[in-house]
């Protein structure tokens, strides 16, 4: 379980965040959306502990989250951030096992090797396994770099603790048979009783993958719920200052902007 | 063997299956000159070629080397501040130790300041990371052009030999310095190899992935301090070795620190062995400074391996 209670975060020059309140339950997709500028990005830091909180906690696993020892939580969560590089053209086999860093102390033990020929078939990487990081395309860069944080979070047999996925616009780059694929990865994730925060820009996605979904604008959280309870026509007018009509079947959303 | 003086290869097995006694001048240049300088030719190297490895990861940077970034150059105006200005104060304690002291403080607070100017955010900015190299190079450079100026004949002779960068005069002290220099790094980031891996992701990445950032950083800077103000001190400035040799050793055997660390100090050690013999032999019965002779032997093997590495690369 993901808790957060009254989280604010300011600059000197500006209020980033404004008592953000919400909670997530095991098993559950949190889909984060809102306007540019409007403090998804300071959340996602703030999740990932990639800034200090100022006001505010985080608990996850009802554990304040800066009470967590780094090496530690990084075995529960794992964040994979909208632009990844690395100085170094490290192959994408050692990029993946990157992501098992957290499990092993000095040398990768089977079950590691294992997880991360796995993870490089489920992101359909298998076959650049030996090929340098810097030679890929941006879409297959970011489908090792989301292969490295399924195989930090890939539950061993003896442990079977809740995980934490956050991912910051992971659609970026991918194709439409990729979008797919990880959506999929996505729900067969957190369908073992772990969590996901996806910031997403497409809101029909966004609608279609998420349990909940937060909106912020302007730093504040204008709604939080499930999808069905959430985007409604009145709430893409307040929010996203668009006229649209949404339409959805059961599970697939159809959200189209009015024009006049 | 090899230098003004020589010593037969057959003398010199001999004397080591202890069936000959060599002469006393032979054994002198054997015991007092030649050992302790292929020794300290080793350690350095080693040394060197572990502090361009380490600045490379830490600072996410391929150029990042000692000497490049103003690292050695801080070291050595810090050290011509221990033999100008500390003897007119009259402490002979200080005196004896203040080089390799002041070198290790010297190469400390340039690290400092290059870690702090290079960071924008979290990230290190390459051009800012050169440019205050750059700046630290020139202040530092004017620094030790004020002690040579200030300097008597006999300490300026001192510090110009000392600058021209050399292994000679390696006593057991120094070596010993040395070596547990080489003993506490080479451990400490072969231990440590991961959390180099990790640092060139960058730092937000490097702590996702379980690793206390600051914390590493903060050992990486007195490591490399340490590292470096020693070689300054008892060697004065050898460029190169810290540059080449990592890309040398990425090259053979790929990006991973594990394989790296080791390769990185048998490769480093080899290089300036190499570079000594020559500049010992090449202008006899003179001595070239080891610094010519490592940018001689280092800047085409390296511009070589680049070539081939971009062919590589564009076959990809």
């Amino acid at each position: 379980m993901l808790k957060i209670e009254h989280l604010s975060y300011e600059t000197p020059r500006k209020k980033i965040l404004d008592n953000i309140q919400f909670q997530i339950e095991a098993g559950e997709i949190l889909g984060i959306i809102g306007p540019n500028g409007a403090g998804k990005s300071t959340l996602l830091k703030l999740l990932s502990s990639e800034i200090a909180l100022q006001t505010g906690s985080v608990y996850w696993q009802n554990q304040h989250i800066d009470s967590i020892a780094i090496e530690e939580i990084a075995q529960s969560r794992a964040v994979h951030r909208q632009h990844s590089s690395t100085s170094h053209n490290f192959s994408v086999y050692e990029m993946v096992m990157m992501g098992r860093y957290p499990h092993f102390r000095k040398s990768p033990r089977p079950i590691d090797e294992f997880i991360v020929e796995q993870e490089l078939m489920s992101g359909g990487i298998a076959e650049l396994a030996e090929k340098p990081f810097k030679n890929l395309s941006g879409g297959e860069q970011q489908r090792v770099t989301l292969s490295r944080a399924f195989s930090q979070l890939r539950e061993e047999e003896h442990n079977q603790e809740r995980k934490l996925l956050i991912l910051d616009e992971p659609l970026n780059h991918l194709d439409l048979k990729h979008v797919y694929e990880l959506v999929e990865r996505i729900k067969s994730f957190v369908k073992k009783g772990h969590i996901a925060i996806v910031v997403l820009h497409d809101i029909q996605i966004a609608a279609t993958i998420s349990d909940k979904i937060l909106a912020l604008k302007n730093g504040k959280a204008c709604a939080f719920g499930t999808p069905r309870q959430v985007l409604t026509a009145s709430f893409m007018k307040n929010c996203f200052e668009v006229n649209a009509t949404i339409n959805h079947h059961q599970n697939n959303w159809h959200i189209s902007i009015d024009h006049h | 063997m090899i230098g003004v003086i020589h010593i037969s290869i057959s003398d010199l097995s001999n004397y080591f299956m202890h069936k000959i006694n060599l002469s006393d001048q032979h054994s002198y240049v054997l015991e007092s000159i030649r050992f302790p300088r292929t020794l300290g030719a080793i350690l350095v190297g080693a040394l060197l070629s572990l502090s361009g490895l380490v600045l490379q990861a830490a600072m996410k940077n391929d150029l990042a080397e000692p000497s490049l970034l103003g690292v050695s150059t801080g070291a050595s105006f810090s050290t011509s501040i221990a033999i100008v200005l500390v003897p007119t104060l009259s402490i002979p304690f200080l005196y004896n130790g203040s080089p390799i002291v002041f070198a290790f403080v010297g190469s400390l607070f340039t690290v400092i300041i290059l870690s702090r100017l290079s960071t924008i955010g979290y990230k290190t900015d390459v051009s800012q990371l050169i440019l205050t190299g750059v700046a630290i190079n020139a202040l530092a450079g004017a620094g030790t052009g004020l002690m040579n100026f200030l300097s008597d004949d006999e300490q300026l002779r001192t510090i110009s030999f000392w600058m021209m960068g050399s292994l000679s005069g390696m006593s057991v002290f120094k070596l010993s310095v040395l070596s547990f220099t080489l003993v506490c790094c080479f451990l400490f980031f072969q231990i440590n190899f991961k959390k180099l891996n990790l640092l060139t992701l960058g730092e937000n990445e490097a702590q996702s992935l379980g690793m206390n950032v600051e914390l590493f950083k903060k050992k990486i800077i007195i490591l490399v301090s340490l590292a470096v103000g020693t070689t300054v001190a008892f060697c004065g400035v050898i460029g190169f070795v810290g540059l080449v040799v990592p890309h040398v050793s990425r090259i053979l055997l790929g990006n991973d620190h594990k394989k790296n660390i080791p390769a990185t100090v048998l490769l480093g050690s080899l290089l300036l062995l190499v570079a000594d013999i020559i500049s010992r032999v090449i202008v006899l019965p003179a001595e070239l400074p080891i610094g010519i002779v490592t940018a001689m032997i280092g800047a085409p093997f390296f511009i070589h391996l680049l070539r081939r590495n971009q062919k590589r690369l564009q076959a990809c």
